[in-house]
């Protein structure tokens, strides 16, 4: 049996901005009247193009923006109404992870320091236990020697280290469910890897669960086991398998924008393309082909 | 191979070139002792992650470098039969005017002016005022580099356009010198999926019309293997392999090649089984030293 840890209802988040081309404003909802439930432990992935909402969905779960409509329940109670120790527990259970982890961390403070500011909040280590508390987090999530790493700053990190550091930072509250937002878009490809496999393996050994929000289908399909799919605000489709039979038809044109670096693929589209060329016919793109 | 032999030389060689840059109180050797060949009418892509060295080697075979950081620049580069390293400043600028080479970046907005109207900077890069008979060749450039009713687009700002159209507008303003050669370093990589199918495919449309030679920067194999004939895998500074597009794709020789095929496809493959070790920093095969 899973039980939802966040429940969306109905939840709506307008801005104001400006219309393109005029000093008019015009009214953007960039969530538009979301239904979405979170379980117990689950990976689930918001792709969505920019604009889409994804992130906007992230920040309301999080309870970092309100929502203009609707509600928001964490384990089925609305976030405006928890009391205090529900608050607190929502704080630890629900924990996040962002784009760029260099503004995530003070630039200010050594790895140790801004680690123990969140301990010392929680109360997760006596004073006399707390380095090596840290450092036991630092080394799983495969920053090894973690005393090397506690006495850095930020900048003396690479990307790849500096979001080990952020989610090493969130895993220690033992949180119930990550919400990570583009957690890999500013990482190296073999680094994005090590990120998800160290994902995979958090949901596995410590049954935590994850909102992925992404939008790269191609990260997103490795990981997630459900995946809902945004645009102008609403989620268009959600499921298993979306790779395999899309329902919605922008998620298929998603799909098909997809480039792949595998070699078969790669030689279809060679292939299609010379064949373009020899036809003398403007060459389609072959992902836009039927 | 191919660029070699091509009548006359290729149209950009590149033979043993190093680039040290001043970082403060170190040098890097962002270049490292690299070869590499652009035929007429080619389209080759240089991959490789970051760190790896390949945007500064682009600006570097363009002259765009900053002579403040550099600390060496050794190697023949040629241009045409030119040679860059000894070019003056007055020839430099004609090959940037006129059937030259130009350059297009990941960022558009941070090369576009804020405070002027596409339509005077496109006529800017052709060199005249937004005038008529200048503003009729605005208006084809913008057309040919894809942006729908570019009559509208000239009299905007780029903070009103989307990331694409500024990229087009980029691409329209690199086209304005009718380059022979056009560089783009990471030319899709801020733009949406969609957007990005598109931005290469007006790229690929402009190399086959125009018969323009393309050197394609990326550390996205995907958009390589769109686009390029040719690739060279980039790292650390140096050149670990080369070869036809396919032939890399199929059978990649050098193991860091390999690797980071595998790394690109594994992303979208099935999960892998569990076997329990996280991956230490160490095991990162792009590590720059």
């Amino acid at each position: 049996m899973t039980s939802q840890i966040l429940q969306l209802r109905g939840v709506t988040r307008r801005y104001v901005s400006r219309a393109p081309y005029s000093w008019r404003r015009q009214i953007v909802n960039a969530a538009d009247g979301v239904d979405l439930d979170v379980h117990e432990g689950e990976t689930l992935a918001i792709v969505g193009e920019s604009g889409s909402g994804k992130s906007t969905l992230a920040k309301l779960m999080l309870h970092l923006e309100q929502p203009s409509d609707g509600v928001v329940l964490y384990r089925g109670i609305p976030l405006p109404d928890l009391n205090r120790q529900q608050w607190r527990a929502y704080r630890r259970d629900v924990q996040a992870i962002f784009q760029d982890p260099s503004s995530s961390l003070n630039p200010r403070m050594r790895v140790e320091e801004s680690l123990s500011h969140v301990a010392r909040r929680h109360e997760l280590a006596e004073p006399a236990k707390l380095r090596a508390f840290l450092a036991g987090h630092l080394a799983s999530v495969g920053l090894d020697p973690p005393e090397h790493y506690l006495a850095r700053y930020p900048y003396q990190l690479s990307g790849g280290q500096q979001q080990k550091v952020a989610i090493a930072r969130a895993m220690m509250l033992e949180p119930r469910l990550i919400v990570a937002d583009e957690p890999l878009s500013s990482l190296d490809i073999s680094i994005q890897v090590q990120v998800l496999d160290l994902m995979r393996e958090l949901s596995r050994r410590k049954r935590v669960g994850f909102v992925l929000i992404s939008h790269d289908l191609n990260a997103v399909q490795s990981i997630a086991e459900r995946i809902a799919v945004m645009q102008h605000g609403r989620i268009v489709e959600i499921g298993r398998d979306i790779f395999d039979a899309p329902a919605h038809p922008y998620t298929r044109l998603l799909l098909q924008a997809r480039l792949s670096a595998d070699p078969r693929e790669v030689r279809a589209r060679l292939s299609n393309l010379s064949h373009a060329r020899a036809s003398n016919q403007p060459a389609e793109p072959p992902s836009l082909q039927a | 191979m191919r660029a070699t032999s091509v009548e006359g030389g290729p149209l950009l060689s590149v033979r043993n070139l190093k680039v040290h840059l001043r970082v403060g109180e170190t040098l890097v050797r962002a270049v490292d002792g690299i070869d590499f060949a652009v035929g007429e009418g080619e389209s080759i892509g240089i991959v490789g992650e970051s760190g790896s060295g390949k945007s500064t080697l682009a600006r570097a075979i363009l002259k765009l470098l900053p002579n403040v950081e550099l600390a060496a620049f050794e190697g023949e580069v040629h241009f045409r039969g030119i040679d860059l390293a000894g070019i003056s400043e007055r020839a430099l600028r004609d090959l940037r005017r006129h059937r030259g080479f130009s350059m297009i970046f990941q960022d558009p907005l941070g090369y576009l002016n804020p405070t002027k109207r596409v339509g005077a900077q496109v006529a800017e890069a052709i060199g005249g005022e937004s005038s008529t008979p200048v503003g009729d060749r605005v208006q084809k450039l913008l057309a040919d580099a894809g942006l729908p009713s570019p009559s509208q687009v000239v009299r905007r700002f780029p903070h009103e356009l989307s990331g694409g159209m500024r990229q087009r507008v980029m691409i329209a303003m690199a086209l304005a010198s009718e380059p022979v050669l056009l560089v783009a370093d990471e030319p899709t990589t801020a733009l949406d999926a969609t957007v990005q199918l598109q931005v290469l495919e007006t790229l690929r449309r402009l190399h086959r019309d125009r018969k323009m030679a393309m050197v394609i920067i990326s550390h996205d194999l995907g958009v390589i293997a769109e686009l390029c004939d040719r690739i060279y895998v980039m790292r650390a500074g140096k050149m670990v392999e080369s070869g036809d597009t396919l032939e890399i794709f199929e059978s990649p020789k050098h193991p860091y090649t390999a690797q980071l095929i595998a790394l690109s496809t594994r992303r979208h493959a099935a999960p892998v089984g569990a076997n329990g070790a996280f991956p230490s920093e160490a095991s990162r095969p792009g590590a720059a030293r």
